[in-house]
């Protein structure tokens, strides 16, 4: 947000935002099933986007550059985005 | 945000996140929408059945919460100072989860409460780990209660086991047990006997104890037959006889035509050509729904012969669909009742002996989704089903015919067929008050019947007030039939005249409550039967 020359207060405006629109793209997915499968699914998600985080601490994009060059240091990330 | 001056203000930050979250989700479980989660929550086939489509509703939640969360996480960043990612691992979405837990699922502050509770607990198990306390107990229970994490982790486990969905969940969960009141004079009959019994009337078939006493009948409700029965009769007390007769039209009774214009009076015929044939005398009448209408207008017509009356879930005196809480009719021709009144789908379906539940008006749905207030609460599904699908079908059998009208909902009864016999334009079963009838009445009724209630899920007027059928006048034009209330009106009437009447009501129940509760509704059969003599 800092990059993007965001104050605070937008930052929270916008994050709400795409947390929202993200959660509206994962719904539609996970919300066609029921009871146990739904939890699963969700936390499936949940899983997948704490590894993405875990396997690149400096945003996607810096992620995308290194996974160019090699493609070893960041499966997950890689076959994300 | 920044720097040490501003770290009081962290607190109220937080404060004004909680109550900005509160009111939010308070406001929103108020809406429409909010509405229809709690009916979701409870039974979303039915609200599937009822036309609604329950995904759309789920995202809206899925979606307001996240966006909550999303808000939360930027608080969360503000309080901790930085992130890691360790605040998106599984540990931290479960901390919340046993948050939710520990507060009670199922209402709106328990997660701020399983919050604050998670926050002291914490908190204060960590200190225990580290106190001098410990050092005085053995070594194994020392390094039990200093892992604060086990001993969080042992209150979840407890508290998902003993109150699985928060408060009311633990309340259903355990109404079985507190109804199972032992009663040792209901004993069990080998079996029950299936007979064709040849009347002046109709070829009727029966399920008959074959036991000798004083004859309990049987009245099953639309859309079932005798079969429904078959549990009461066998848990039926030594001394009576008991007898579950298929209504013409249902089970395995022969089909022929009503003459609707005498509303349930060839039913009535029917049982007492069954009665005389058989010899019966005086009966005791145990009858459901519609059946109920059957035993009214025996009772009306035979009034010295009925010993006492069993009502169970019955249908308004006045009729189903379409009336004011005195009776009158909301139009003229009886708008919204009759044969059109009925699913076109579910009846194509028992039409073709469908036992799938693949659609919501499927028989097996509808058994889940209208007969029981929950799908827990199913018992006998196949039994109910098998008897549904014994239905005929047809415009002189279920549902029968209807035609347009201009009046809201656009269609009134027609003059073949069952839902036009029992519609407000050709029953009115008041009379019974003043019948001369002196027979004790028992009326059981379940609080969360889904037909027969002030809030049936298949009368127009109450389907119109959810919102569920396009252009409903209002309230003041065409309200929601009080179907409760009309019957407790002419029974209270009744009392007035002389006979005596009790009302029973079978908490968190829908409109099979002998199926539901077989025991507690044989044990007050029983009593009622006796007291009757």
């Amino acid at each position: 947000m800092e990059r993007a020359g965001l104050s605070e207060a937008p930052a929270v405006l916008v994050a709400v935002a795409l947390t929202a629109l993200v959660a509206a793209l994962i719904g539609a997915v996970a919300l066609r099933t029921r009871g146990v499968a739904f939890a699963m699914v969700t936390l499936a998600f949940a899983e997948a986007f704490s590894i993405l985080l875990l396997s690149d601490r400096c945003g996607c994009r810096a992620a995308r550059r290194v996974c160019r060059s090699s493609r070893k240091a960041c499966p997950t990330c890689c076959a994300v985005s | 945000m920044r720097g040490v001056v501003n770290t009081r203000w962290l607190y109220w930050l937080a404060l004004a996140y909680l109550v900005v979250t509160f009111l939010l989700a308070r406001a929103a479980v108020g809406s429409l929408a909010g509405r229809v989660w709690e009916a979701i929550r409870e039974n979303e086939d039915r609200v599937e059945l009822l036309g609604l489509k329950p995904f759309g509703f789920k995202l809206i939640a899925f979606v307001l919460g996240c966006a909550l969360a999303g808000l939360g996480g930027a608080v969360y960043l503000l309080l901790v100072r930085g992130t890691n990612p360790g605040v998106a691992s599984a540990d931290f979405t479960l901390t919340l989860l046993v948050m939710v837990v520990l507060g009670r699922a199922g209402r709106l502050w328990g997660a701020a409460l399983g919050g604050l509770l998670y926050g002291l607990a914490s908190l204060r198990l960590s200190a225990l780990s580290g106190s001098a306390v410990l050092d005085a107990l053995p070594d194994w229970a020392a390094s039990i209660l200093s892992e604060p994490l086990f001993l969080l982790g042992s209150l979840f486990v407890l508290l998902m086991l003993f109150a699985p969905r928060g408060r009311r969940g633990r309340v259903d969960a355990l109404a079985p047990y507190a109804l199972r009141v032992p009663n040792p004079g209901i004993q069990e009959h080998a079996m029950t006997a299936s007979h064709q019994i040849e009347t002046a009337r109709l070829t009727t078939h029966v399920l008959d104890t074959e036991t000798e006493g004083a004859p309990v009948m049987f009245v099953h409700g639309n859309a079932s037959d005798s079969a429904a029965w078959e549990e009461q009769l066998e848990l039926l007390d030594t001394g009576y006889r008991g007898i579950a007769v298929d209504l013409r039209g249902y089970g395995r009774s022969e089909p022929k035509p009503l003459d609707v214009t005498r509303g349930t009076g060839d039913y009535a015929d029917d049982l007492r050509a069954l009665v005389e044939t058989l010899e019966l005398g005086g009966v005791h009448l145990v009858a459901h729904s519609l059946g109920a209408g059957v035993a009214y207008r025996y009772a009306i017509d035979h009034p010295s012969d009925v010993r006492s009356m069993t009502l169970v879930a019955p249908v308004s005196p006045y009729g189903f669909g379409g009336t004011r809480a005195d009776g009158a009719p909301v139009f003229q021709d009886c708008a919204g009742s009759g044969g059109g009144a009925a699913n076109p789908e579910l009846v194509r379906r028992i039409a073709a002996g469908d036992r799938s539940d693949d659609d919501p008006a499927s028989p097996r749905t509808v058994v889940r989704t209208i007969f029981f207030p929950t799908t827990e609460d199913v018992r006998d599904e196949d039994g109910i089903v098998e008897s549904m699908l014994r239905t005929e079908i047809g415009d002189d059998y279920y549902p029968g015919t209807s035609q347009p009208s201009s009046n809201w909902p656009g269609m009134a009864p027609g003059d073949r067929g069952v839902l036009n016999a029992i519609s407000p334009k050709y029953l009115d079963l008041s009379g019974f008050a003043t019948s001369g009838c002196r027979a004790p009445v028992l009326w059981l009724r379940g609080e969360h019947d889904a037909v027969i209630s002030d809030t049936s899920m298949l009368e127009f007027g109450h389907l119109g007030a959810l919102g569920l059928i396009p252009e409903w006048p209002g309230a003041e034009v065409y309200p929601a039939q009080p179907m409760d209330a009309q019957t407790r009106q002419v029974l209270s009437a009744y009392a007035d005249a002389g006979g005596s009447v009790a009302e029973e009501l079978f908490e968190a129940t829908g409109h099979f409550v002998f199926t539901q509760h077989p025991k507690r509704f044989a044990g007050l059969l029983r009593g009622h039967l006796k007291a009757a003599g």
